[in-house]
């Protein structure tokens, strides 16, 4: 039988595989950023390999169609962009998780369930306002 | 003459009932806060995929605090539903993890707004 708490349970794992997804993205795009960095290094030992890694490049959109030359990107903000942003949806998933808890909390009374999820909750936030406070103190 | 009203009609037992249902209520509008915020984000970050590395920054901060704007519209609504839930309260136990809970929610609620306010400084 379909219940509201296998439906929030199911919504919260659809949450933790869009967070993983979201890691992975910004993983994949901070790999084909290094490679193009590796490549301009390359390129001039090897000017042949410049022109296909340019075509696969553009068509990724890591270059953009335009410019010819673009400034240098960082890549410690777009990791801790990326990975804030999946802090963001797993921020979402406690609230949703907790709900569930506080209404078991009234049926079932209080069960080691309980203090998990409230430490995963409160690590979750602690880590999500270190990372942020990190990169607007430092300026990243 | 006394009126004996918990005798004749189970005072304890509608409240309770309603009680329940409001915040069973509100905490089904919370969840529906969330998860429309989050498919909104999901969709709002497939479509700054096909744009440059360095505009993607910037439209991830903007669409991650529109995020957090929903997460703590639900957390508001969720502070409510304990408010209320505290009418019933079976013991000290659940009354002590209820605290902690909602101060949580508060202190998060808290860092939020200010990380907001601190985004629309900026912008």
């Amino acid at each position: 039988m379909i219940t509201l708490e296998a439906i929030v349970l199911f919504l919260t794992y659809v949450i933790d595989v869009i967070a993983i997804s979201i890691i992975l993205i910004t993983i994949g795009q901070l790999l084909l950023l290094l490679l193009r960095r590796a490549l301009v290094v390359d390129s001039k030992k090897f000017p042949a390999s410049k022109f296909f890694f340019h075509i696969f490049m553009k068509h990724v959109n890591v270059i953009s169609n335009d410019s010819t030359r673009e400034p240098k990107i960082s890549i410690i903000p777009i990791l801790a962009n990326g990975l804030l942003f999946a802090l963001e949806f797993e921020c979402a998933n406690a609230v949703l998780r907790l709900i569930l808890v506080i209404s078991s909390l009234f049926r079932e009374g209080p069960n080691p369930d309980i203090y998990n999820t409230i430490i995963f909750f409160v690590g979750i936030f602690a880590i999500r306002m270190i990372t942020s406070f990190t990169i607007k103190k430092f300026d990243l | 003459m006394i009126l004996d009203l918990n005798g004749l009609i189970p005072i304890e037992a509608i409240r309770s009932y309603y009680i329940d249902l409001i915040t069973f209520g509100i905490d089904i509008l919370a969840a529906s806060v969330i998860i429309i915020s989050v498919i909104m984000a999901l969709i709002s970050f497939l479509k700054i995929l096909k744009n440059p590395i360095k505009d993607q920054t910037m439209d991830k901060e903007s669409i991650r605090l529109r995020l957090a704007r929903g997460i703590l519209l639900a957390l508001d609504f969720e502070i409510g539903s304990d408010i209320i839930k505290t009418m019933q309260i079976p013991g000290i136990k659940e009354l002590l993890i209820l605290g902690v809970i909602v101060t949580i929610r508060i202190v998060l609620s808290w860092s939020l707004s200010k990380e907001i306010d601190r985004h629309n400084k900026m912008t």
